[in-house]
C-alpha cells in the first residue's frame, strides 16, 4: 500500500497558537519601525548626526529597525515562515543590542559617547525595543507551537486511535 | 544561542573599552589656555587643544540650560578643582558650575563651557555659530567676548 504522509492538524489549539503568533509577529514588527522612526528622530532632530560613530549608527538603526519591520509585516507566501522566524530572531538582536548600547552609553561611554538622562525619546525607544524583544520572542514560541510536528503527521491510510 | 551572547558580550567589551571623547565622567584638573585658530584669532581651549565653546542661552553664570541631549552633543567642560589658567587667560574670571550627579562646570567670564561632538580633533571649530538646542555657540577669546571670524558677518547653518 501506497503510504502519503499529510498534515492533519490540530484545529482548535493549531489556529489559536497561530493567530498569537500573528499578533505578536505584527507587534514586534510595529516596535521595531517606532525604534528606527526615533533614532532618526534623534539623528536630525536634535543634531546627533555630528557625533562620530553614534550619528552614522543611528541612522543605521533607522534603517535595520525599518526593515526588518517590513519583512515582518509582508505577506510572504510560502517562504514566509522560514523569512518571518529569520527576520525575528534578526529583530531581537538588533532591539536587545540597542537596549545594550543605551545603557552602556548612560553609565559609561559608547565609541566616546556619552548618552545624558532619560529624556522622553530615549524612554520611547527603550519601551519599543522592549517590547520588540518580547513581542517577536512570543512569536517564535507561538509559531512554533502552531507548526505541523512529526507527532501530528500520520499516513493517510491510518485511521485514528 | 552561544554566537548570539558571544557578539553581544564582544559588542559590550567594544564599546566599553573605548576612549572617551569627553571629561564629563572622570574630570580631573582641567587646563585651559589660548589657542589660535585662523581668522577667529586666540580663543579660549583646554590642555589638549580642544576647542571650548559658549552657549548664548546661557545668560547666567550659575546656570547651565543645556541638559540632556543638549548635553550629549555639547558635553560640558567639568573639572575636579579650579583648573589651571595659562595667560593670556584672567584666573579670576573662572569659576565653577555646580551640574548634577557632582559634576563642577568651568564657566569663563560668566559663560558656562562646552566642548562639541562634532569636533574630532583638536583644532577644530566646527561648532562656531551653530544655531542649535534654541541660540548660538560661540568660541571665546581670552578677554570673555565671544570669538566671531573677521570679515563673516553671516550665521552658519545648524547642520
Amino acid at each position: 500500500m501506497k503510504v502519503v504522509r499529510a498534515m492533519i492538524p490540530e484545529p482548535e489549539t493549531t489556529s489559536s497558537h497561530s493567530g498569537a503568533a500573528t499578533f505578536a509577529r505584527y507587534v514586534g514588527a510595529l516596535a521595531l519601525i517606532v525604534t528606527g522612526v526615533m533614532h532618526l528622530q534623534q539623528y536630525y532632530g536634535v543634531y546627533y548626526r555630528v557625533i562620530p560613530t553614534i550619528g552614522p549608527l543611528f541612522l543605521v538603526n533607522f534603517v535595520v529597525g525599518v526593515a526588518l519591520g517590513l519583512v515582518l509585516l509582508a505577506p510572504l507566501g510560502q517562504r514566509a515562515p522560514e523569512v518571518h522566524h529569520l527576520a525575528a530572531i534578526g529583530g531581537i538582536v538588533f532591539a536587545a543590542g540597542t537596549i545594550i548600547a543605551l545603557a552602556v552609553s548612560e553609565n559609561r561611554t559608547l565609541f566616546g559617547f556619552h548618552e545624558h538622562g532619560y529624556r522622553a525619546a530615549i524612554v520611547i525607544s527603550l519601551a519599543a525595543e522592549a517590547v520588540a524583544v518580547v513581542s517577536l520572542a512570543a512569536y517564535l514560541v507561538a509559531s512554533r507551537r502552531a507548526a505541523p510536528t512529526p507527532a501530528r503527521l500520520r499516513p493517510s491510510g491510518a485511521s485514528p486511535a | 544561542m552561544t554566537r548570539l551572547f558571544a557578539a553581544l558580550a564582544a559588542m559590550a567589551v567594544l564599546a566599553t573599552g573605548c576612549q572617551a571623547a569627553t571629561n564629563e565622567l572622570h574630570p580631573s584638573r582641567e587646563e585651559l589656555k589660548a589657542g589660535a585658530r585662523g581668522s577667529l584669532g586666540q580663543v579660549l581651549v583646554d590642555d589638549e587643544g580642544h576647542t571650548v565653546y559658549l552657549f548664548e542661552k546661557d545668560d547666567e553664570p550659575d546656570e547651565s540650560y543645556c541638559h540632556d541631549a543638549c548635553a550629549s552633543v555639547w558635553p560640558p567642560l567639568t573639572t575636579s578643582r579650579a583648573p589651571v589658567v595659562e595667560a593670556p587667560l584672567d584666573s579670576s574670571k573662572v569659576t565653577l558650575l555646580e551640574r548634577g550627579g557632582g559634576l563642577k562646570q568651568v564657566v569663563y567670564a560668566g559663560h558656562p563651557l562646552y566642548y562639541y561632538q562634532g569636533d574630532t580633533s583638536p583644532k577644530d571649530t566646527n561648532g562656531q555659530e551653530k544655531d542649535q538646542f534654541g541660540a548660538h555657540w560661540y568660541t571665546l577669546h581670552p578677554s570673555g567676548q565671544k570669538a566671531e571670524a573677521e570679515g563673516e558677518g553671516g550665521e552658519s547653518d545648524d547642520s
